[in-house]
């Protein structure tokens, strides 16, 4: 079956592969996303530096933490990915500037980051300092990237036309 | 943009049926897991049996997973809260925030790889299952 078989086949159940995911990450703001990046190696050198000793403490074993190439490329990685997927769901929950940005992420850490590595920890019988101290490192970088997603797009750099209309996160009402 | 609400039933059913899947699935790879951790079962388990704060605090954070991944398809607005929609949110929540993670701090830890795949794997299911119960009984 060629491609083009298979694209109207999957279109006719619903499914617009290239457009969804180009709707998905239409936004792609690439200034940003440097620029996080760099913000969030920064912060994690300046955090891990200050509680080091407590975190080699907590994980207990010999040569953890040290600096290798393909441990900060899969860490950066990350962040790219993370801080992509944040700016997808700011767009998506049209909270779009810098309050907007700290807003979403502070929901994501709390429901996703925190609580998967508070699991994940707590199964691994570690310290609780040990959760505290990586869950800490995630909240100050995706709030971070979220400031720097949300003033991008409020000062327009690196977004084509003008900066968006930008509105502060309305309070929102829980039905039933 | 309108929000759909949250259906707290919902979010209660949608943590229940992933923490019964995570003890299923921590039940069938436990060997693999304890493999992957370098550890014995004795060191995990001085007294011969899991810590029971462990569940606990397992079904709280899946809890407020669950209340957040409603949440957030809520906000897609209302007519927006189906399974598709949900299941294709937990998927990019997944893929961006607790893959992410779970990646970078086991690489700090000198974490062995299987123990990201059982943990990432527990995660995918986690949250898929939680966007199928919550997609399936709605708002």
């Amino acid at each position: 079956m060629d491609l083009t078989a298979l694209e109207a086949k999957l279109k006719a159940i619903g499914l617009d592969l290239p457009a969804q995911l180009a709707n998905y990450v239409s936004h792609i703001n690439s200034a940003a996303i440097l620029a996080a990046l760099i913000a969030g190696w920064i912060v994690g050198w300046i955090y891990y530096g200050l509680v080091g000793s407590v975190w080699k403490d907590s994980v207990g074993t010999g040569k953890v933490g040290e600096f290798t190439p393909r441990r900060q490329i899969f860490g950066g990685i990350a962040q790219v990915i993370m801080t992509v997927m944040l700016g997808s769901f700011m767009q998506r929950l049209g909270y779009l500037g810098p309050y907007g940005g700290i807003h979403t992420a502070w929901l994501l850490w709390l429901g996703f980051v925190m609580t998967t590595i508070l699991v994940n920890y707590a199964n691994l019988g570690k310290r609780l300092g040990l959760a505290l101290i990586d869950s800490v490192h995630w909240l100050l970088v995706l709030t971070v990237m979220g400031l720097i997603i949300g003033s991008f797009n409020q000062l327009g750099i690196g977004v084509s036309g003008a900066p968006a209309a930008i509105s502060q996160p309305v309070a929102t009402t829980t039905g039933g | 943009m309108t929000f759909a609400g949250i259906n707290h039933l919902a979010v209660l059913a949608a943590a229940v049926v992933s923490w019964i899947f995570g003890a299923v699935w921590y039940g069938a790879l436990g060997k693999q897991w304890m493999a992957a951790l370098g550890k014995t079962k004795e060191e995990l388990m001085p007294g011969g049996q899991p810590n029971p704060v462990i569940f606990v605090v397992s079904f709280i954070a899946q809890l407020i997973m669950a209340e957040m991944l409603a949440g957030l398809i809520g906000h897609l607005g209302p007519g927006q809260f189906t399974v598709k929609n949900a299941v294709i949110s937990a998927l990019f929540i997944w893929f961006g925030f607790v893959l992410t993670v779970l990646v970078t701090n086991h690489g700090f830890q000198h974490a062995k790889r299987e123990l990201t795949v059982i943990d990432g794997a527990h995660w995918l299911g986690v949250m898929v299952l939680q966007a199928l119960v919550l997609g399936l009984i709605g708002v």
